[in-house]
């Protein structure tokens, strides 16, 4: 069973437990289809971030 | 209560049946596998990486957990067609892979300087050579774009204080609304970019 996007959100922003994280990577290792889906979230909150970069650096500008 | 990655046994004593163990993908011998290679490769990967340069559109956290995560399931993908005689030989092949994809990871921020700086006109720098998935990619950051900016900018806010870390409880005080409703919006708005990325790239496969 896979982790939840909870669990994907919380992966992502460095807030799992060590143990909690473990358990995460095992599926991300033996599971293409919830690498996918991990992968899309991760694309969604870079771009997030980057996009206030981009927007700090236009004002600055 | 999760488990506990406490074999009940040595590995370097009982080498073989850890191995097999591996081999039939039992959640345990991998947990403490893991466990291992957190301590010893990660901390390792750390030192080497040392920092990325201040404008980079990547924290040094995300990076590394980037770097590593792709290293295991290299690993894993490598696992499956070797051969092993102790610990130290999966431990071997796991810094192997790590050093590789380290310099992976460091051609990729070198992509994504541009995908996500200039991402309207990525696809022109003149020093990059960009691949189909590169391309792909570009067109998605460009549709997430698109839809943050049609967003409030209370909601785009939320979205970039929830994706720099910030508590949905802080968040929903300094947006003044209330938890339920703050964790509702930060729900609906994640949902739609997700499932938006997941489409396209499905079609992108099909």
């Amino acid at each position: 069973m896979h982790p939840d996007d909870n669990k994907i959100e919380k992966y992502l922003l460095h807030q799992l437990s060590e143990q909690e994280k473990r358990q995460f990577e095992l599926q991300l290792m033996m599971c293409h289809q919830f690498r996918e889906k991990v992968e899309a979230y991760k694309l969604v909150f870079q771009t997030i971030k980057a996009s206030n970069v981009k927007n700090k650096s236009l004002k600055k500008d | 209560m999760e488990k506990e990655e406490h074999l009940g046994y040595n590995v370097d004593e009982q080498f073989p049946h850890f191995l097999a163990q591996l081999q039939n993908n039992q959640a345990l011998e991998w947990l403490w596998l893991l466990k291992e290679f957190r301590r010893v490769v990660f901390n390792w990967l750390r030192k080497k990486a040392g920092q990325l340069s201040k404008d980079s559109v990547i924290s040094i956290e995300d990076f590394l957990e980037e770097v590593y995560a792709n290293s295991l399931i290299q690993f894993y993908e490598l696992f499956g067609k070797g051969s092993f005689q102790d610990v130290r030989q999966l431990k071997s092949l796991m810094f192997k892979v790590t050093d590789l994809k380290l310099k992976e990871g460091y051609r990729k921020i070198q992509k994504d300087q541009w995908l996500f700086t200039f991402t309207e006109d990525a696809q022109n720098s003149p020093n990059q050579t960009w691949n189909r998935e590169d391309k792909h990619k570009s067109d998605l950051i460009n549709s997430i774009r698109t839809h943050l900016k049609s967003l409030s900018t209370s909601e785009q806010e939320l979205l970039l204080q929830y994706a720099n870390g910030v508590e949905l409880k802080q968040i929903a005080q300094n947006l003044d609304i209330s938890h339920s409703a703050c964790r509702k919006r930060k729900e609906r708005i994640l949902n739609k970019l997700k499932n938006l990325v997941q489409r396209k790239g499905q079609s992108l496969d099909s």
